[in-house]
């Protein structure tokens, strides 16, 4: 079925994922904790969701106060072992104490990962992180030279992204992905980017495109038009079918026909669900990328548990979310409003994908 | 329905993948033997937003110590198996085999 249209056989399939997608809401078991560890960056893209800088107002949150809470909020009521730890930013590699920071956590039985723009992830760097126990890692790597050191804003950003990618794949059973925003000036060159790639022997790719957050929202040359955005979701697709990259699609949104096509799994937003943070200035939240007025507590005045377990009402119960073109969706059981990073401060949908494959 | 029937049907309808997927738990330590895959149904680990692949269990070692031989001064890279004890008889039967190879390799060198 191409399109936005659903099949018979991707309806029931949805369906019957409805039903098993509620048990996994009802049980809202964490699984992934992002620490959003510093909002420093060494780069200031033109895309950035995070709106970060080189010189911030927020300080970095000492490690001791993450793990504190590790220790007396999270680890008493979780197998660690199940859940993934990702350290988030900004750019993580700013923090001098990361390595330590993977240590206690890797000490402590979780998994660790981080997401970089490999600006200063050298093979010494790495090695170190390796060692504290780095388990998987994501590199931003938006597309050829030009294009990528335009949107990053730096002239080596490329060759420093590519060289980090080549460490990366020294190690045998390391997880990683390289990412791709996919903008209007890549979407011509996609085919040609993707052969890049796989010469480079990367094996996982991952792409998302841009949604309006952050510094991305003023400027409009980075949006896909419905047509470039429907291109985008053939590519996807074809590339998964030929099979010489593992790539999929972010969990941006619902995509109506493309669902179990561009991604490994169907549409969902597991932010408050079974995935949270712990933003830099101590908020507790889902993603985050989910804005900051939809913070559920702050861990210098509540129990992080007590939290995650009686608040985050509003991500794993989403019929707020009915109102304005959601409000008489066909797919919204499907969708559920789409992801909370789309939501603005008011609750209003910004962006809508299902509504981009017309 | 209760869910296996619906996880099913799902393959049934070749969208299994898609509902469910496989999911490992992480070593306590660096030494510890990978865990066994732990299947959770509609647990699935999705691709978050500004997330990382999920780590796939296994002993991140670099691939070239790995593959590479014993430098002078050095010992070879563990291969992560578990070392055990042998028994006498083992351990004689192996150094008897070990000279057995040493002998068939010096007449072939002769020949």
């Amino acid at each position: 079925m191409k399109g936005k249209r659903l099949g018979l056989r991707k309806y029931i399939g949805l369906k019957l994922f409805e039903s098993l997608y509620n048990d996994v809401v009802e049980r809202h078991e964490l699984r992934t904790l992002f620490w959003e560890c510093t909002l420093r960056c060494n780069l200031s893209c033109r895309h950035c969701g995070s709106d970060c800088r080189m010189d911030v107002g927020e300080v970095d949150m000492p490690l001791e106060e993450f793990l504190r809470v590790l220790d007396e909020e999270i680890t008493p009521n979780v197998d660690p072992s199940r859940v993934l730890i990702i350290f988030s930013g900004g750019e993580v590699l700013v923090r001098r104490d990361l390595e330590e920071a993977g240590r206690e956590v890797t000490r402590r039985g979780y998994m660790w990962g981080m997401v970089t723009n490999g600006m200063a992830l050298t093979e010494e760097r790495l090695r170190s992180l390796v060692d504290a126990g780095l388990r998987s890692v994501s590199v931003s790597f938006d597309g050829f030279e030009d294009a990528h050191n335009h949107i990053r804003g730096n002239a080596h950003s490329f060759e420093r992204a590519r060289a980090a990618l080549r460490n990366i794949r020294k190690y045998k059973g390391l997880a990683y992905d390289a990412i791709t925003c996919v903008t209007p000036a890549m979407i011509e060159r996609l085919e040609e980017w993707k052969e890049f790639l796989i010469s480079e022997g990367i094996e996982h790719w991952r792409i998302f495109s841009i949604f309006p957050a952050g510094r991305a929202a003023k400027d409009d040359t980075l949006h896909l038009t419905t047509e470039q955005f429907r291109y985008l979701m053939e590519f996807i697709r074809s590339t998964r079918r030929e099979g010489r990259i593992k790539l999929n699609y972010a969990c941006e949104g619902f995509l109506g026909g493309y669902e179990a096509e561009v991604r490994d799994h169907f549409y969902m937003c597991n932010a408050g669900v079974t995935v949270a943070s712990i933003r830099v200035n101590g908020d507790i939240s889902g993603c985050t990328s989910v804005r900051g007025n939809y913070a559920q507590g702050n861990i210098y005045r509540d129990k992080f548990w007590d939290v995650w377990q009686n608040r985050f009402e509003e991500f794993r119960h989403r019929e707020w979310t009915r109102t304005g073109e959601c409000a008489k969706c066909k797919v919204w059981r499907f969708c559920r409003g789409g992801g909370m990073h789309l939501r603005d401060d008011n609750g209003e949908l910004m962006y809508c994908h299902y509504k981009m494959l017309k | 329905m209760n869910k296996r029937v619906k996880v099913a049907i799902l393959g049934l309808l070749g969208l299994s993948t898609a509902a469910c997927c496989g999911t490992k738990k992480a070593n306590k330590s660096q030494d510890a033997e990978p865990q066994p895959i732990e299947t959770d149904g509609v647990d699935p680990r999705i691709q978050l937003m500004y997330g990382v692949p999920f780590p796939d269990g296994e002993v991140v070692r670099p691939i070239e110590e790995e593959s590479a031989t014993a430098d002078k001064g050095g010992v070879p890279f563990p291969d992560g198996a578990v070392v055990k004890p042998i028994t006498e008889e083992e351990a004689e039967k192996r150094i008897e085999e070990m000279h057995k190879e040493k002998e068939q390799a010096q007449a072939e060198s002769q020949e």
